[in-house]
């Protein structure tokens, strides 16, 4: 990094660039922002970056992000807990609450089966899944279904397929689902992709 | 479809001029090592948006850190600017000045049919060439062909990867890779099977009626599984799920193998496809000349098939193949190319290609090629 700079500045841009999708560019961009910004901005700025690490835990009903004990989702009484929506990351869960739609509870993996990377089901929550299922210490709740929302790439579904297989297993009873995929809405067929146009074909519904 | 012209920047030693084509015959000339060859690359890259040969970077001229290749062409009945740069991994595509919304709607309206001499490996040397050459013509038929392709390759990864676990992978992970895995190789095995069967319809007329060879050339497929037809036929029906059973079993049986050897025995990765003269392999019999003729005639079928389904007249490119054929196969090669945008490169003149355009002679513009830089010859 060019020595034009001082010390602390050239600290703040190696720690900016660190960042994801933040380039040389984009950290001197920053770089200067904090320098003109009032200090009261930057000082909070650094203080909840630093409370972010301190405070928030994983939840430890769900995995979603959360403080001091279980989620706002998983305690909030008008939500079913007889639905179970898994997902990936806290960030597809945030997706899927963006739609305002679906009212029951989650269950964040926090990755997905991935050898390549050496991410097999140990690695993620899909224990805590099982025995949340059947949860000795509530028994009054009963999951009547879990819906798989996993991406729809490879690993995705080979993640999605390995769940279901272990729910089968453990839970003959329970209605296990996959989230559909197809045609986007207001998309047109001709411009579809063959994966997609199978897929839309296979997941057909009737009307 | 064709181009216009091509202002090259930073690709492997061509000069940065903007060079003006004929819309149907261009032949480039020089000695080797002067460029020739990068021209055509150039051209393959525009119109794939991917490499002939070697890594995306290698086209980057030595010292440089992006190419930058601007074309005036016609497609979709419309006259187009494109420019495609390629910096590090990021390759950048404008049509008149606008990102596509997808690559694809590009790709679906070009088309390219090129012989380099490196061909003239696919049919003698290592499977991997001919299953590249196959899987390559089954996405230029079907361009959503390369999404399965992309997915089988995944999913070929992961499932290797876990089967090298240390201790043994757990069985239940490796069963959840089987039906993706097993769908995957069944779309691409029947794209294989039609291509082939498609390509084998016409070669072997081409190679003795058009080319003027005595044998009856066959294509056949080499599958590990069995099951898999050997002799591919044209099926209008065909059903891309229709090896998927099979895939299925086998990766339940070979389980134990593949945890041995920590790689998966059974699938598309595994096949090949060979040519006979009459019956005869092409691999282990045929002569120089031959094989050369062969894929002549393997070319031309892919360039009948392609320009038949995808409703485009292919721009061919042709670098060097020619020389070493005698006069009397060149012209019918030629004359079995229909009218369309050619580009072809040679040492010298061959006398006969231009006797035979003579008719078109206003149509015939020659380049020499000298140092990265190719100058009009009147």
């Amino acid at each position: 990094m060019s020595k034009l700079f001082p010390d602390s500045v050239r600290r703040l841009l190696e720690e900016l660039q660190k960042l994801p999708s933040i380039g040389p560019k984009s950290a001197q961009r920053l770089m200067l922002h904090f320098l003109d910004a009032p200090l009261e901005d930057v000082r909070t700025l650094a203080e909840s970056l630093t409370q972010l690490r301190e405070r928030v835990i994983p939840c430890p009903i769900c995995g979603n992000l959360s403080e001091n004990g279980p989620c706002a989702i998983c305690t909030d009484v008008t939500r079913d807990p007889g639905l179970i929506c898994v997902v990936e990351e806290p960030i597809d869960l945030i997706a899927i609450e963006r739609a305002h739609d679906f009212k029951g509870l989650y269950h964040v993996l926090g990755g997905r089966i991935s050898p390549l990377d050496g991410i097999l089901p140990e690695d993620l929550s899909v224990n805590a899944l099982l025995s949340r299922i059947a949860d000795p210490e509530q028994p009054e709740i009963e999951v009547r279904e879990v819906i798989l929302a996993t991406n729809t790439d490879v690993e995705g579904d080979t993640t999605a397929g390995y769940i279901a297989e272990m729910l089968h297993e453990k839970f003959p009873e329970l209605t296990v689902t996959r989230i559909a995929t197809g045609l986007p809405i207001g998309g047109e067929l001709d411009y579809a992709d063959q994966v997609t146009l199978i897929k839309a074909l296979q997941g057909r519904r009737k009307v | 479809m064709l181009i216009h012209s091509l202002q090259p920047t930073h690709f492997r030693n061509l000069a940065p001029d903007r060079l003006d084509f004929s819309d149907r015959a261009n032949f480039i000339y020089g000695r080797n090592g002067q460029g020739k060859t990068n021209l055509l690359e150039a051209i393959y890259w525009l119109l794939t948006l991917r490499p002939k040969r070697g890594k995306n970077a290698d086209a980057v001229k030595k010292g440089e850190s992006a190419f930058n290749l601007v074309a005036e062409m016609t497609f979709g009945d419309l006259r187009h600017s494109v420019s495609l740069g390629l910096e590090g991994r990021s390759k950048k595509l404008l049509i008149d000045d606008t990102a596509p919304k997808r690559r694809r709607d590009y790709l679906q309206n070009v088309l390219v049919v090129d012989f380099f001499p490196e061909d003239l490996l696919i049919l003698i040397m290592e499977p991997a060439l001919r299953r590249r050459f196959i899987d390559l013509t089954s996405v230029q038929y079907d361009l959503t062909h390369e999404e399965t392709l992309r997915r089988f390759k995944r999913l070929l990864e992961q499932r290797n990867s876990l089967l090298k676990t240390p201790g043994g992978p757990d069985f239940s992970v490796l069963e959840s890779y089987d039906e993706p895995y097993a769908d995957a190789a069944s779309r691409i095995t029947a794209a294989r099977l039609d291509i082939l069967a498609r390509l084998g319809e016409s070669t072997d007329g081409i190679f003795r009626d058009g080319i003027g060879e005595k044998y009856e050339a066959g294509i056949h497929y080499i599958p590990v599984l069995d099951g898999i037809p050997t002799q591919a036929e044209l099926d209008p029906a065909v059903d891309p799920d229709a090896w998927k059973p099979l895939y299925m079993d086998a990766l339940r049986n070979s389980r134990g193998r593949d945890i041995d050897s920590g790689r998966t025995s059974v699938g598309p990765h595994r096949d090949d496809w060979g040519m006979t003269l009459d019956g005869k392999t092409v691999r282990a019999f045929a002569s120089r000349g031959e094989v050369r003729s062969a894929m002549f005639a393997l070319h031309l079928a892919r360039f009948h098939i392609l320009s038949e389904k995808r409703g485009i007249r292919p721009v061919v490119l042709i670098d060097d193949v020619m020389s070493e054929l005698d006069a009397s196969r060149r012209v019918r090669i030629m004359e079995l190319l229909p009218p369309g945008q050619i580009f072809l490169t040679a040492c010298d003149p061959p006398p006969e290609l231009e006797c035979l355009l003579s008719g078109e002679s206003n149509e015939i513009r020659r380049f020499e090629m000298s140092g990265g830089a190719a100058s009009p010859v009147e």
